[in-house]
């Protein structure tokens, strides 16, 4: 091939590759372009119907009705303070008791817990 | 590129130039226009290789380094789509006010045909329109009038049905609360311009327009659970009582957080037209009241911490004090000389006045200051009430201003004094924004000052005047205030403002509570009586009662050893293990 055709080939060899490439990359940007404003015209219909549903939950939740519901619902009544007690004040089960007739209780073994245990539910904070 | 090419050929082969002139330059020298034409394509070439690597460098660039400028336009939009309002929510995260995206109605009368029928048609999906305003409108001829705001979904779909031409939707924010009128006075409330025009909303309106969206919602310190059991009590206790009104505060002790503050009548900020102005009027931040007996905690806390009396001093409180034309005297008269915690239990004007002489006037006002009663709070609320203090201060004003007469504070400003009072000496300035207490901490009273108030406030809810305020296991202290109402430059004996302060509990005080009923009429439970005691105590009583498991109190046994030494002062004033 002559000189000028190599100089002509080249060139145009590369125009060629570089309208394709460009093409191609044209289009995928086009195509994400789409892509993201789709994920962001959805993400602010979700964000709205966050705040929607929050606001609503929040209205559901108000203490009056729950009040309401509650005692028309549930048979709980209000925690009373002598029921709130620390965990040390809890008698646990000390010694085995030995039935005298050896019984079926004296099967049963005492409900006990390890120092480990322990310890997790003395940190748990009361309610 | 096709340019590229063409240009490179007509470079290459000078078929370019008319074949006239061709001719002519080569008829002058031919080995002379083939250099210049060779010169010429090199450079261009040159030229052109250069820009390609230009726009190659700069795409390997973008593609293969730059990638945060993709995302950042992104984002960019998304917070472009979402400038609402932002949210306000509780110490928990419970919403108390937030935006929705609603329709409003407008319409561009230069482009209605027939207002009269579009008028009509208006009508039957929106009977709320007045017939003749809209037709006023819709034939003004002008390019935009609005017809209605804020339609719901239902509303927007039937005016769309009707398919008048010139009638359009603007999307536009609504400002909701969910929990109603129950922190309506907190929060405050957003005009239909979505400005802030009260409580919160006003104080915070820049920083809720602005990035609110984006920067998360503004968590206030507000305990709605709290906030509810004390609304409920004081709502129950006001129509007891038949008050005109009542305001209630819960305040922690150490970080001066409000968890629950109310004014009662209040309003309810979803119809924010529909309220009246007494019910927007705050009594807890803006009103200020002659607060009485209450104050003596301080008169108290005020003789100690000078050193002016100790507890177990012991004051003539025989006969009614006399300054100038004023004759001071007590509700029930022991007449006897009284120790500091009689003085305390029995309310005695004539010992907190006596206890307050000694300290002096400017050491008076120095000391009210330092506890933040001699000026505005500085909370972060728009209504916030200016105390009233006496001027010129005379003697007269130290003795009245030592039983709570003279001075008017806002029951905000007193609870936060109460809660210095009490928390080992701390200042604790209100706040309404969740946090965790004054960032530089500083005593403005001693540690044994405060404990010695514990005790007697404690030892006034067993023994004096504030036994009706008792919480089983929560060991609460307090003390009564009533004050008759100054009207026309007296005192009126039938409207009372009676007010309780209490701190729960007393042995580590970790709540201040405050309920104050305005106008309280007595009752046959009460024997008539209006004062404190029968009337705002036992709504401390009930709130304590309620709230103490919810805030995660521990309640302690009334019979340990330990609560009761803690608490212990005898009524001579001798304590069990204290500085005193």
């Amino acid at each position: 091939m002559s000189r000028v055709g190599v100089i002509t080939a080249v060139p145009v060899a590369a125009a060629a590759v570089l309208a394709i490439g460009l093409y191609a990359m044209k289009y995928e940007v086009a195509r994400l372009e789409t892509r993201a404003g789709q994920l962001e015209r959805s993400l602010a219909v979700q964000v709205e119907t966050l705040g929607v549903l929050q606001s609503e939950w929040s209205y559901l939740n108000r203490p009056d009705r729950l009040q309401t519901l509650a005692l028309r619902h549930l048979n709980l009544v209000p925690l009373a303070v002598h029921k709130i007690g620390a965990l040390d004040k809890v008698p646990l089960r000390a010694a085995p008791a030995v039935a005298e007739n050896g019984g079926p209780l004296s099967q049963i073994k005492p409900a006990t817990l390890s120092s480990a245990q322990m310890a997790e539910v003395g940190n748990r904070k009361t309610p | 590129m096709s340019g590229v090419l063409l240009m490179g050929r007509r470079g290459a082969d000078p078929a370019g130039p008319p074949p006239s002139q061709r001719f002519r330059a080569s008829a002058g020298s031919d080995s002379g226009a083939l250099g210049t034409g060779h010169a010429r394509l090199t450079v261009v070439a040159i030229m052109f290789a250069l820009a390609f690597l230009i726009v190659g460098g700069r795409l390997v660039n973008l593609a293969a380094f730059n990638t945060d400028h993709g995302t950042n336009l992104s984002a960019g939009s998304v917070s472009a789509g979402q400038s609402m309002r932002g949210d306000i929510v509780d110490r928990n995260g419970v919403v108390l006010a937030s935006s929705l995206a609603v329709a409003s109605l407008y319409a561009e009368p230069r482009r209605i045909a027939d207002p009269g029928q579009a008028a009509d048609a208006l009508m039957a999906v929106l009977p709320i329109l007045n017939f003749g305003d809209v037709y006023e409108k819709l034939s003004s001829g002008k390019s935009f009038v609005w017809l209605q705001r804020h339609l719901t979904p239902t509303q927007k779909m039937d005016v769309n049905a009707l398919g008048v031409p010139g009638l359009n939707f603007r999307t536009e924010q609504r400002r909701i609360y969910p929990h109603g009128a129950l922190a309506a006075h907190v929060v405050g409330y957003a005009g239909i311009d979505n400005h802030g025009l009260g409580g919160i909303e006003q104080y915070f309106d820049a920083d809720l327009l602005g990035d609110g969206g984006q920067a998360g919602a503004l968590a206030l310190s507000i305990d709605v659970r709290a906030q509810y059991a004390l609304h409920e009590e004081l709502a129950l206790a006001m129509e007891e009582f038949q008050a005109i009104g009542a305001a209630g505060l819960v305040l922690n002790a150490h970080t001066g957080e409000v968890i629950a503050m109310v004014s009662l009548p209040n309003f309810n900020p979803n119809q924010i037209g529909d309220s009246l102005a007494d019910g927007r009027f705050n009594r807890a931040s803006l009103g200020v009241y002659e607060l009485g007996s209450t104050l003596k905690i301080l008169t108290i806390a005020m003789a100690l911490e000078f050193g002016t009396a100790r507890l177990d001093s012991e004051f003539d409180a025989t006969e009614p004090l006399r300054v100038g034309r004023f004759v001071i005297h007590d509700d029930h008269p022991e007449s006897r000389w009284l120790s500091v915690p009689e003085i305390f239990i029995h309310s005695s004007n004539i010992g907190a006045a006596r206890m307050a002489m000694e300290v002096g006037a400017d050491r008076q006002q120095e000391f009210l200051a330092r506890m933040g009663l001699m000026s505005r709070a500085d909370v972060q609320l728009p209504e916030v009430g200016t105390p009233i203090v006496p001027s010129p201060w005379r003697d007269s004003s130290t003795m009245t201003v030592a039983f709570g007469h003279g001075i008017a504070v806002s029951p905000l400003q007193f609870a936060g004094a109460v809660a210095a009072t009490i928390n080992g000496g701390w200042a604790v300035p209100p706040t309404l924004i969740k946090s965790d207490g004054p960032v530089e901490p500083h005593r403005v009273l001693s540690a044994e000052t405060s404990e010695a108030i514990r005790r007697l406030m404690r030892l006034n809810v067993l023994q004096g005047t504030g036994t009706l305020a008792e919480a089983p296991g929560f060991l609460v202290g307090g003390k009564t205030g009533t004050a008759e109402k100054a009207k026309n430059g007296g005192y009126q004996s039938d409207a009372l403002v009676s007010s309780f302060v209490g701190a729960f509990p007393m042995n580590d005080p970790k709540y201040v509570v405050l309920a104050l009923l305005d106008e309280p009429q007595g009752n046959g439970s009460t024997m008539g009586y209006a004062t404190a005691g029968w009337t705002a105590a036992p709504v401390v009583s009930r709130v304590i009662s309620r709230i103490g498991p919810l805030l995660g109190v521990e309640p302690v046994d009334i019979a340990s050893r330990t609560a009761q030494q803690a608490l212990f002062i005898s009524l001579d004033g001798r304590t069990a293990g204290a500085a005193f």
